[in-house]
């Protein structure tokens, strides 16, 4: 806190967030951000370096169903290991896909945001946990 | 609150970016599985929320203008 308040004295710091440590599972990121061309578009990748260094996401036009879900998870170069690698756990495809319609959803119906970023989340062979999540609104118009 | 509350706070404090705990229950609300985030404002309350969720913990700074943790 000390170093926060050194960096930007006016960071109105409201305290600190406690959460349970979360089990590490398979890492994913999802979010939403607005195309210039295409409007909202949902995005879905692995997390980790395989965002950062090789930039396997997919991305679909908002809103989406199910099946544009389904393929969003398959058009990752890395699909492989949602399905459990070296002994790591299998990823909940299916908990995964609701999330990224859900997300969609929320973003057809509320106006006035310009970007989700869920990073990562965690996918379990039963279930799912967002561990960090941004929100950023649009500015006035 | 809300996330129309949440929503409509931010635009009046003329805030953009959402802080974490913000943006978990907003996505809690609309059935995205987070993390259970909570706030605490003294150092007492961090280690009796700490004890309350289990250890081990993870604190982050919580700021409206610092959006990720240093």
């Amino acid at each position: 806190m000390k170093s926060c308040r050194a960096y930007d004295s006016k960071a109105n710091i409201e305290g600190v967030s406690v959460q349970p440590m979360a089990r590490p599972g398979t890492e994913i990121i999802m979010g939403m951000i607005k195309d210039k061309s295409f409007g909202p578009v949902v995005m879905f990748g692995l997390g980790g370096i395989f965002v950062e260094v090789l930039k396997d996401v997919s991305f679909r036009i908002v809103p989406i169903d199910k099946e544009d879900a389904v393929q969003m998870m398959e058009e990752i170069q890395g699909k492989k290991l949602l399905g459990g690698y070296r002994g790591k756990e299998a990823a909940d495809k299916e908990t995964l896909q609701k999330m990224l319609v859900k997300l969609s959803d929320f973003v057809d119906a509320t106006p006035g945001i310009e970007e989700i970023d869920m990073n990562p989340v965690f996918a379990y062979s039963e279930g799912a946990a967002v561990v960090d999540a941004r929100i950023i609104l649009s500015s006035e118009e | 609150m809300t996330t129309a509350q949440i929503l409509q706070k931010a635009r009046q404090e003329k805030r953009q970016v959402l802080t974490e705990i913000e943006a978990k229950q907003i996505l809690g609300d609309i059935g995205i599985p987070c993390t259970q985030t909570v706030l605490a404002p003294t150092k007492e309350k961090a280690v009796s929320i700490a004890e309350e969720l289990g250890y081990p913990v993870v604190l982050k700074v919580s700021s409206e203008r610092l959006s990720r943790p240093l």
